[in-house]
């Protein structure tokens, strides 16, 4: 059995126990102050630092003087738009004008064109003459025009006499 | 066995007396607690989140310099001359009396005449919605000439606005069938974006825009004679 009980001791002990834990719990209630106020003091510098006030304001006047200046760009945005396409159209479209042309160049005189029938992919002609001299010089410039890559295919479909006008009638095809 | 405890006004009030100079610490680190969780560590998140917001700023703020620098040296008058001329160029819309001014002016400056036509407009109470592709009115005309006419007038009609296509030639001795398409394509929509960089025009483009001040055209779509000479439009090129 204990006879060591002391009660007074254990009330003074007690009331040290106390006092400390007061100043503990004080102490932490300042550094936690402190700690807070100094986070928000470096969180609200750190945010002034990495965005700073003059960088949005250069932002929003920029945007402001380019919102003056929206419809010059809509307008560049539709011709840069309308050349595009019509560079497309005018580069994907055939001259046949210049086609023609071609062929007309290599027709020698006596050669007398009955028809011409011309699309994107052929061009039927019937020609006729008094002498096969001038047809065969005929075929011999298309021949050289499909070494020119302007046409792939020279197909002879058809030679043909007439004798009430005495003069041959030859239809060609050429595919482009 | 279930435990009660009993809590009167005399031990509350024993407690407060006991513990109430640990009230205002406690209050004060609840408090920079509640102030950390809710506002300080979210705004410290929140830094990561702005300095790439910043980063992107930066950058467009480049952007929006460049453009705005850009389209203040454009000339609105030159704007507007290239604008005419395009679009006068690729209607938007079916533009059948410009497509009548131009063979009117390619019948009239090759010589030719022109016995009939076939010009289908099809319905005009739709718009043309679909952007990406072309769209043509078609046409089917009987031309009186010779060859050499009839060439020069396909000749003209390619140097001609609106923009043209021959699609079928059928020429005769005395009269010829020529088939046309004349284009037309809606503008697509514009989209501002300030983000994007506004890039200038490609030369190769503007030198396209110089050869169309070449063409036969009338702005007006009036029934006078097309002639680019009558418009005075000075070339911005």
């Amino acid at each position: 059995m204990n006879k060591d009980i002391n009660f007074l001791a254990t009330k003074t002990s007690e009331k040290a126990k106390k006092k400390k834990g007061l100043m503990l719990v004080k102490v932490i209630a300042i550094f936690s102050l402190i700690f807070v106020a100094l986070l928000s003091v470096l969180v609200y510098y750190v945010n002034g630092k990495i965005y700073p006030q003059a960088l949005r304001s250069e932002r929003d006047s920029l945007l402001r003087r380019l919102s003056t200046l929206h419809n010059r760009e809509a307008k560049l945005a539709i011709v840069s738009n309308r050349i595009e396409n019509i560079s497309e159209l005018i580069d994907k479209r055939v001259d046949y004008s210049k086609l023609i042309s071609k062929f007309f160049e290599k027709m020698p005189s006596g050669i007398k064109v009955d028809n011409l029938r011309l699309d994107k992919q052929t061009i039927l002609l019937t020609i006729s003459s008094n002498s096969l001299l001038p047809i065969n010089e005929f075929i011999d410039g298309l021949i050289e025009l499909g070494k020119e890559k302007e046409i792939s295919v020279l197909l002879l479909d058809s030679l043909s006499t007439s004798e009430a006008s005495s003069a041959y009638s030859v239809s060609l095809t050429a595919n482009l | 066995m279930e435990k009660r405890v009993n809590i009167d006004i005399t031990i509350l009030k024993f407690l407060y007396a006991r513990y109430k100079q640990f009230i205002i610490p406690g209050v004060v680190i609840l408090v920079c607690f509640v102030l950390l969780i809710t506002f300080i560590i979210p705004q410290l998140k929140a830094l990561f989140e702005l300095s790439t917001n910043a980063k992107k700023d930066s950058n467009r703020i480049i952007v929006l310099k460049n453009n705005l620098n850009f389209l203040s040296s454009l000339s609105d008058s030159a704007l507007d001359s290239q604008l005419q001329i395009v679009s006068t160029a690729l209607p938007t819309n079916k533009d059948f009396i410009g497509v009548i001014n131009a063979i009117s002016y390619a019948a009239s400056f090759t010589g030719v005449s022109v016995s009939e036509f076939q010009l289908q407009i099809g319905d005009l109470s739709q718009a043309p919605t679909d952007t990406s592709k072309f769209s043509s009115l078609s046409l089917k005309l009987s031309v009186n000439g010779n060859t050499n006419d009839v060439n020069k007038f396909i000749e003209a009609l390619y140097t001609t606005f609106p923009l043209s296509e021959v699609t079928s030639i059928n020429i005769g001795d005395t009269s010829s069938t020529v088939e046309i398409n004349f284009y037309y394509k809606p503008l697509p929509p514009v989209n501002y974006n300030d983000s994007t960089p506004i890039n200038p025009i490609p030369s190769s483009r503007l030198k396209r825009i110089n050869d169309l001040y070449n063409f036969n055209y009338n702005f007006s779509s009036s029934s006078e004679s097309v002639s680019n000479s009558s418009n005075g439009l000075v070339n911005p090129l």
